[in-house]
């Protein structure tokens, strides 16, 4: 055989193999609010599934004790306890997983519907991709509260109806962010010389479509729990999310209202953990988008 | 006629494509015949928006649709039509035994993937064989293409472009198919790369024995490596030959033209001679011989009948009225 190799290659040969991945792990680390983000929501995720380990939900979580009501932040209760002299800290660390369960579980619903839907549109075009946008459109242009609320007083109010309300409006997002991602990859010259290569559309929609168009899609998932966390508290607020005795954080900030004059804490401190969740939360958004960006590439 | 075919690799017969655009229809190929000889190297030769790219799309039956749109012709590869190939036929042939190299490796590879698991994707495709196997058969390929094996896990971005190329031409080569397209192979390239590439390209063909269809504009790259060489204008053939044809015995006004065109860098500081003109405006309908309006040449028949090839001797062709006269000879007079 001919020796073809040409010595300029070696050169190049100890960059070490790294995948986009690890090279956007990398890039995120270096971003310190992306590291608090993710410190906090870390800390969050443990306490919340400890919570369920340590305190009884009977016991701890719901049961009243009007022996202890209304006291303000002390040794003993860290957050003070609310009107019914139930701990705050408590609930407010098993308030978490409804926060994040409603949260993440309706974004991934969301996400799986709105990735097939958005990529269907975006890669074929034309009437599929009309009908698809159109609807789409008329579910974005009604509020998300507004949906939620027709869908929670149609179904009757539980947590998985509620996460079910939310996920028609995270999904109506990623809709439109697959479809605009899905066409810019579309055009490019490795899709058609995957063509050329004899591969069918499935699996070049599965392999080298969706892979490439996922950064602005995990952006916007680590965006859209915040918002959803958001929407989920405020429903509860309203009163048509998690019923009670729950310790949803919405709800408890809706229950803390009638006091607010002599014991603001009990509505500012479920207040602080919603804000600090979906801060964080979108903290590390934003760190995971700059990571993601190409044109910052070193 | 079905002794005839089979020395053929591909025959192209009377192929037109067009596109249907908002703006109105784009006429990018208008009656092309092409044929390529097995185990021989064909070059299209033509500039920008001649329809060359459309032309390769076509023999791989993948001219988006829509816009695209083929409204008649043949196309037989090795024998098989492959306009009345199904979907499972075509998606065999593809990759298999015709590949494709693309003209911008720096588009050409999914960022996402490691070049190996892009070379072994194809053999696992074509060949009943293991993710090892494939994976062994994708490091001889690279070795092959002149790039260290130990790469095999790297990521497209971690080569240069003239490495990337490699690696799309092992893509295209790892079926070893019978028939491969080079669209613009080395245009992308600089000139430095672009001799490196043009001698790998050139070396594996000599090895294999796949007949190729080059496209390019590059006149130099054409008489490097090509045995035959057809020069298409405004979607159709105007002068087909051997590469010696072509070359020293032009026939056509366009390939005289074009070879003018070519900036002499011993005459450095003398003007550049380009083709007066345009190309004709690919939306509307040409009746007659599609150079005429920049034919020094040109006589009332150019402007209503399209020339048809004529057989100037064993090998060499031209599209070209003017040849009625048998005297008639080119006076060196198309650039400006």
């Amino acid at each position: 055989m001919v020796d073809i190799s040409i010595n300029s290659i070696s050169g190049e040969q100890e960059l070490k193999s790294r995948s986009l991945g690890q090279e956007t792990l990398r890039r995120l680390l270096k971003n310190k609010g992306a590291i608090i983000g993710m410190l906090f929501l870390l800390i969050l995720i443990i306490a919340a599934v400890l919570s369920g380990f340590i305190y009884d939900y009977d016991t701890d979580v719901i049961s009243q004790n009007i022996g202890e009501r209304l006291q303000w932040p002390s040794r003993a209760h860290i957050f003070g306890t609310d009107e019914l002299g139930r701990d705050i800290f408590i609930r407010i660390l098993y308030g978490a997983r409804y926060s994040l369960t409603i949260g993440s579980g309706s974004v991934l619903i969301g996400l799986i519907v709105g990735v097939i839907f958005g990529s269907i549109a975006g890669f074929y075009g034309g009437m599929v991709d009309q009908v698809i946008m159109r609807t789409n459109d008329i579910l974005y242009a009604v509020p998300n509260i507004m949906i939620a609320v027709v869908i929670v007083s149609l179904l009757g109010t539980s947590t998985f109806n509620l996460l079910l309300a939310l996920c028609v409006s995270a999904s109506s997002s990623f809709v439109r962010i697959a479809r605009a991602s899905v066409m810019t990859i579309r055009g490019q010259e490795y899709i058609e010389s995957a063509y050329a290569m004899g591969l069918p559309t499935w699996k070049i929609i599965l392999k080298h479509v969706i892979p490439n168009s996922l950064s602005p899609i995990i952006v916007q998932v680590t965006l859209l729990i915040g918002t959803t966390i958001i929407s989920a508290s405020s429903l509860s607020f309203l009163g048509i999310g998690v019923p009670s005795p729950a310790p949803e954080w919405g709800a408890m900030l809706s229950a803390g209202r009638s006091q607010i004059r002599n014991a603001s804490y009990i509505c500012v401190i479920p207040g602080l953990a919603i804000m600090f969740t979906v801060l964080a939360l979108n903290l590390l958004g934003d760190g995971l988008r700059d990571a993601l960006d190409p044109k910052l590439k070193k | 006629m079905a002794d005839e075919k089979m020395d053929y690799m591909l025959e192209v017969k009377d192929l037109k494509v067009q596109y249907n655009t908002d703006a109105g229809i784009v006429y990018a190929v208008n009656g092309l015949d092409l044929c390529i000889t097995s185990k021989k190297t064909l070059g299209l030769v033509g500039e920008t928006g001649a329809g060359k790219t459309t032309t390769a799309l076509s023999i791989l039956n993948l001219v988006p649709n829509p816009p695209g749109k083929i409204t008649s012709g043949e196309i037989f590869l090795a024998g098989k039509s492959v306009l009345g190939m199904n979907i499972n036929e075509l998606e065999k042939m593809r990759g298999n035994e015709v590949a494709m190299i693309f003209q911008d490796p720096m588009t050409a590879l999914n960022p996402v993937m490691t070049v190996g698991d892009q070379i072994a994707e194809s053999i696992m495709l074509h060949n009943k064989v293991s993710e090892t196997e494939s994976m062994s058969r994708a490091k001889e390929m690279l070795r092959l293409v002149g790039i260290d094996e130990g790469r095999i896990h790297d990521y497209p971005h971690q080569f240069s472009g003239g490495m990337r190329q490699r690696v799309v031409i092992a893509i295209a080569l790892a079926c070893h198919p019978k028939f491969l397209i080079a669209d613009e192979p080395t245009t992308a390239l600089d000139v430095t790369i672009q001799a490196q590439v043009l001698e790998l390209i050139k070396q594996l063909i000599a090895k294999s024995d796949m007949s190729v269809l080059l496209i390019t504009h590059d006149l130099g790259v054409v008489a490097e490596i090509c045995d035959e060489v057809a020069v298409m204008y405004s979607g159709r053939i105007v002068e087909k030959g051997t590469a010696d044809d072509v070359f020293n015995h032009i026939l056509h006004v366009y390939t005289e033209g074009l070879f003018n065109s070519l900036p002499n860098l011993r005459k450095r500081g003398e003007e550049l001679r380009p083709i007066k003109g345009m190309m004709p405006n690919p939306m509307e309908k040409i009746v007659g011989c599609s150079f005429a309006p920049r034919c020094p040449y040109a006589t009332k028949r150019c402007l209503s009948e399209i020339p048809a090839l004529r057989k100037m001797s064993d090998t060499h062709f031209v599209a070209c009225h003017a040849y009625d006269d048998k005297t008639f000879t080119l006076k060196g007079n198309i650039n400006g």
